[in-house]
């Protein structure tokens, strides 16, 4: 048997303390199921917003359509799990969802990923907008009133959330720091010295897209467990600029820093909330944690941040879990 | 000697200006082949054309008698048609050892399971077998030492060499070089056109060298084709060409023998 | 006939908004997706100064302007200007934290709160028919500000020094400051003018539509960007050409019975437009270089 290298002890020792922490605290009363519903929220939207780095900070294509990618996930599995709403479907409606998104993101980015840079985002933007058309115009999952899940809370487990999380956070990572990964920072760095080397620039972006769509989805079936109702408006545009924010927040192409911006987002916007609790002790906190301040405080920190850390909180650096191997010479 | 490159009556085109006007000229096997001329004769159009880059008007581009005309520049390369270019597209802000793995993705062979799982022993073998070989590559040139560096912050020669570095990594078997002496001096320079050399005589390669240092095209090319305003003028061995009345009015102004 | 007026008014509403994306855009290549927000700004402070002060058309055409002017030079100062030289994602982040503040801001409810406010009619309406087709002074006098402002801008732009200046500045950046053209200058300009266009925007939206709320500048404006685009993001004269077509596209898909696809009519009308012609209908091609 190989020895484990520290890093790799470092990396599960964080996992299992991730794991079974909140779930323990939970248990014994320690914490809200309020708190760890915010750390299942984190869960998803750093699957998603890694997801996007792939897209937008690992390729180099801007896209604004993650929310349609996440909104496929979404209700198809919400579905399928519909239809046979037990246990054993969970995994397979997870994954057809992300192959659904996958399917959508090949389609979409075959013709579109041709333009570039604003024009690329202008054009998923529109995608975002014309999904929330067709779903308002689907009734088989409920339209524009929104579509219910018919699974309660059962499914609300920290462990899946946290254990699809980190799958996803690990195959993305290693996709990355891999001959595929290369490829697609090659098409970033330098389309045409890409195609210099032989690598066809077109399938690369493509496949970042169906990969990047595919955790989408992914992540948008976590997100209909979570939320249990979906509502077509909750994947337009708008919530695909919330994504940008947590990539950009974070720090562009930096894998940690997509992660760190999921935390940040839902920490500020969902986190605020919990100030209420302090509000008899501290002025003023009752308020800031009321819905239009709590936005209008991470509008003004967001600003803040991008105004003093142009390049986001990581700043083009990589948490050492995530980083590749050390290369030796040979 | 077989032809490897035919570039039979092309001509490419932008708006009215003719860049390459009816231009022919065909490379043999292991010859290393020149082509100078002034400032906008549409040298590096040429390069283009052949490359994909651009697609001509009219004309017929062969390499190893396979018409290429037209074909999106990632097909060529595969086929064996590598080059540089004259402004250095290394990968800027990647390593100079990434500049050469990235070169070598054909090798990898493995599949999304494979990458994204780290796991399997075919994953770990190519690998392996990448980072042996660019590493050999970057020996080979002297970069070894530096691999870790990023690109960008290797002295102008040195991403000069990376580049050819990266274009062996894809075993071509035409190597175009868009003036890869600029910059350099005369002893640098010297050293590139033994180097150039070396790869043909040791590698087999057949090279395609666009260059404005005389010394190094009269140095090191068995044959040398010369263009003024997209025109093809002159072709011969270098000493021929050198004392054609035509090739010296183009160059007026311009010492014939000295770097330009 | 009724619809080619109702046609008119949307698209009058889309050209003001757009005119502003499009030259903040051609000036310094970045997508200001708080302009719909600054349109918000405009309504609401109309809807303030005719509740309040019981100011009629004119005054409140001057606060609106005034005020969203005022508005954009200082967002752009504070919040952009800082990031010339950052990557122009960190721009459109900023951009994004911009339009939250806005919107929310306004919501707080020790500002204007969430709920949509009803504006009271501030101009004498009178109904006149020519033959079967009924139209109203507002409708009147929305197309007649719209187009006089169109009118005013494209002879700004083409012949006063300012407007020379931004076109300088629109086609080479980098130039500009060697011509000794202050360009921090224009750009301010430029986010005045687009600004102010939005607050009239703002105010004959309110003429014709008298609801404000806070959330209303996100899909006129994004309606307004799209049809910028689609006129080729840059040129003023094709903001405004994609405004109308945008608008009348909109109206049609309404009167044929398919007001649920009218969003998706026009947003896929960009990505048609964008994959045949990235540059938009009116705009210019640019070819990269190897």
């Amino acid at each position: 048997m190989k020895r484990l290298s520290k890093n790799t002890i470092t990396t599960i020792v964080v996992i299992l303390v991730l794991l079974i922490v909140p779930q323990v605290l939970y248990s014994t009363g320690v914490i809200t199921i309020y708190v760890l519903s915010i750390l299942m929220e984190i869960c998803f939207f750093s699957i998603s917003a890694l997801s996007l780095n792939l897209v937008f900070g690992i390729a180099g294509q801007f896209s604004l359509g993650q929310a349609a990618f996440v909104g496929v996930g979404a209700y198809v599995f919400g579905y399928i799990i519909n239809q046979v709403p037990s246990w054993w479907m969970l995994f397979p409606a997870l994954i057809a969802g992300g192959l659904a998104s996958a399917a959508l993101g090949y389609v979409v980015g075959l013709p579109t990923l041709r333009l570039k840079g604003d024009y690329l985002g202008i054009a998923t933007l529109a995608l975002d907008q014309i999904f929330v058309v067709v779903i308002q115009n689907i009734k088989a999952v409920g339209g524009a009133r929104g579509f219910l899940l018919g699974i309660g809370s059962s499914f609300r487990q920290w462990w899946l959330f946290f254990g699809v999380a980190v799958i996803s956070v690990w195959i993305m990572r290693n996709i990355v720091y891999s001959n595929w990964g290369r490829t697609m920072i090659a098409v970033r760095e330098d389309d045409i010295a890409a195609e210099a080397v032989g690598i066809d620039t077109t399938k690369s972006k493509i496949w970042a897209f169906v990969i990047g769509s595919f955790f989408a989805g992914v992540a948008g079936g976590l997100s209909a467990i979570y939320s249990g109702f979906l509502q077509p408006n909750s994947f337009n545009f708008i919530q695909s600029f919330n994504y940008m924010v947590m990539v950009i927040m974070g720090g562009l192409g930096s894998l940690g820093g997509s992660l760190v911006g999921a935390f940040v987002y839902v920490a500020f916007l969902e986190g605020f909330r919990l100030l209420k609790d302090w509000a008899m002790y501290v002025p003023l906190l009752g308020s800031i944690a009321q819905d239009q301040y709590r936005i209008v405080f991470f509008a003004l920190i967001l600003i803040v941040i991008m105004l003093y850390a142009p390049k986001g909180i990581m700043g083009g650096k990589e948490f050492a879990i995530l980083k590749g191997k050390e290369l030796e010479k040979k | 000697m077989k032809p490897v490159l035919e570039f039979n009556n092309v001509i490419v085109s932008f708006g009215g200006l003719k860049a390459v006007n009816d231009v022919s000229f065909t490379i043999e096997e292991g010859q290393i082949f020149g082509l100078i001329g002034p400032n906008g004769a549409g040298k590096t159009t040429v390069f283009n054309t052949i490359t994909g880059f651009y697609k001509p008007d009219s004309g017929e581009i062969r390499f190893l008698g396979e018409p290429i005309e037209g074909k999106p520049t990632w097909w060529i390369t595969r086929k064996g048609i590598c080059r540089t270019f004259q402004n250095i597209r290394v990968f800027k802000q990647l390593t100079v050892l990434d500049n050469v793995r990235i070169a070598l993705h054909e090798a990898a062979e493995y599949g999304l399971l494979d990458a994204g799982t780290h796991a399997t022993k075919k994953f770990r073998q190519r690998e392996e077998e990448i980072i042996k070989v660019s590493d050999e590559l970057l020996g080979g040139i002297g970069l070894l030492e530096e691999r870790s560096k990023i690109a960008s912050q290797l002295p102008y020669g040195k991403q000069r060499e990376l580049e050819i570095a990266r274009a062996l990594a894809l075993k071509p078997k035409l190597l175009l070089l868009d003036e890869p002496a600029a910059g350099m001096n005369p002893t640098e320079t010297m050293e590139l056109g033994r180097y150039i050399k070396s790869i043909r005589d040791n590698l087999g390669i057949t090279i395609f060298v666009i260059e404005h240092h005389m010394d190094l095209v009269m140095g090191i090319c068995e044959e040398v084709a010369v263009m003024d305003f997209g025109v093809k003028i002159a072709e011969g061995t270098p000493d021929v060409v050198k004392n054609n009345p035509q090739v010296i009015s183009a160059y007026l102004g311009q010492e014939v023998s000295t770097n330009a | 006939m009724q619809q080619v007026i109702n046609a008119l008014m949307l698209g009058s509403m889309y050209a003001l908004i757009a005119l502003g994306y499009t030259m903040i855009y051609g000036i310094i290549r970045f997508i200001n997706f708080a302009h719909g927000d600054v349109f918000m700004v405009g309504a609401y402070i109309v809807f303030n100064v005719v509740t309040i002060f019981k100011f009629g058309f004119w005054g409140a055409l001057l606060c609106a302007v005034l005020g969203t002017m005022l508005l954009g030079v200082v967002i752009e100062r504070v919040a952009y200007k800082p990031l010339r030289n950052a990557p122009k994602i960190s721009l459109l982040i900023t951009a994004i934290g911009v339009s939250l503040f806005l919107e929310n801001f306004v919501a707080l409810p020790v500002v204007m709160g969430s709920m949509p406010k009803v504006v009271p009619s501030f101009i004498p309406i009178s109904i006149y028919s020519l033959g079967n087709v009924k139209f109203s002074s507002a409708q009147v006098i929305i197309l007649v500000t719209a187009v006089a402002l169109m009118i005013f801008l494209g002879w700004f732009i083409r012949s006063t020094k300012l407007g020379r200046a931004m076109r300088a500045v629109s086609s080479d950046y980098a130039a500009v400051p060697l011509m000794g053209i202050n360009v921090d200058n224009i750009i301010s300009m430029a986010f005045a003018i687009g600004s102010a266009l939005a607050g009239v925007g703002g105010l004959l939206y309110v003429i014709v539509y008298p609801e404000v709320d806070p959330f209303m500048g996100i899909m006129l404006g994004t309606k307004a960007f799209i049809a910028a685009v689609v006129g080729g993001i840059g040129n003023i004269y094709g903001a405004v050409a994609g405004a109308y077509l945008i608008a009348f596209l909109e109206v049609a898909m309404v009167a044929a019975g398919y007001s649920m696809w009218r969003d998706a009519a026009a947003f896929g009308l960009l990505i048609i437009v964008l994959l045949i012609k990235p540059s938009g209908l009116f705009g210019k091609f640019e070819k990269e270089k190897v």
